[in-house]
């Protein structure tokens, strides 16, 4: 079966597997929806500021596009940083692929494209204190390598 | 159900795990959640590398299973061909 979006993915290999996705519909539905949400949010928008901050965008002389960006990421962590003052994990206690969903891009925001400062990331406390945790796991650290660069 | 060989990506990027869970991908963003799940849930799976460098996200055989093209900077393309094994099984709910 060939599949492609990550977040189809992502739901395919935790329903084969049965794991990283709550078992009750409930509850499974709400972590769907948190994968939803990085797919359809964190991912195009924090895209979107590593063009303007980092890449070719960054050289515009209109800060607009960037600054819009700016604010829809910080929006977002926010949003994510609200969702975590409570819980371990987006989900609460149990790690699910909402988390593995979100948490590669957040560390992206501030390693790969250096919009760490740009954004506030300080501002969102929760958020790096889950980040942290979740690139503590080791199936994370090898997991950031593969496909190795040639 | 056809096999693996059925699908011309596995002519620029052979299997040589056919049963295993073929993941073409870059370590991006998008493409690590999927390492990271396969690696999270121990299921068998074999990597290739899909290089931006060289453009091989535009080449008939990644396009034969994705269509969505993509161009660097943005995301990463990304498909995933289960093994042949596991062809035709629900999935379990």
């Amino acid at each position: 079966m060939p599949l492609w979006e990550t977040g189809a993915i992502l739901i395919y290999l935790a329903e084969k597997t049965g794991k990283f996705i709550p078992s009750d519909a409930a509850h499974r539905y709400e972590a769907i929806q948190w994968v939803m949400w990085q797919m359809g949010g964190v991912g195009p928008m924090f895209g979107q500021l590593g063009f303007f901050h980092k890449f070719a965008g960054k050289d515009y002389e209109d800060k607009r596009p960037r600054d819009r960006y700016v604010a829809e990421s910080k929006r977002l962590l926010g949003v994510l940083n609200g969702r975590l003052a409570t819980r371990q994990w987006i989900m609460g206690d149990d790690y699910t692929i909402a988390d593995i969903a979100t948490f590669p891009w957040v560390r992206n925001l501030i390693g790969f494209y250096g919009a760490g400062d740009l954004v506030g990331i300080n501002d969102f406390p929760h958020v790096t204190r889950a980040l942290e945790a979740f690139v503590a796991r080791p199936a994370v650290a090898k997991g950031l390598t593969i496909p190795a660069r040639s | 159900m056809a096999d693996l060989s059925a699908f011309p990506i596995t002519k620029k990027w052979p299997a040589t795990h056919a049963d295993r869970i073929q993941l073409y991908s870059l370590p991006t963003p998008n493409g690590v959640k999927v390492s990271i799940m396969l690696e999270e849930t121990g299921l068998p799976y074999e990597p290739h590398l899909v290089s931006f460098e060289s453009n091989e996200q535009m080449t008939p055989e990644f396009l034969s299973l994705n269509p969505n093209k993509r161009s660097p900077p943005s995301s990463t393309p990304m498909a995933l061909a289960a093994s042949r094994c596991r062809f035709g099984k629900p999935v379990r709910s």
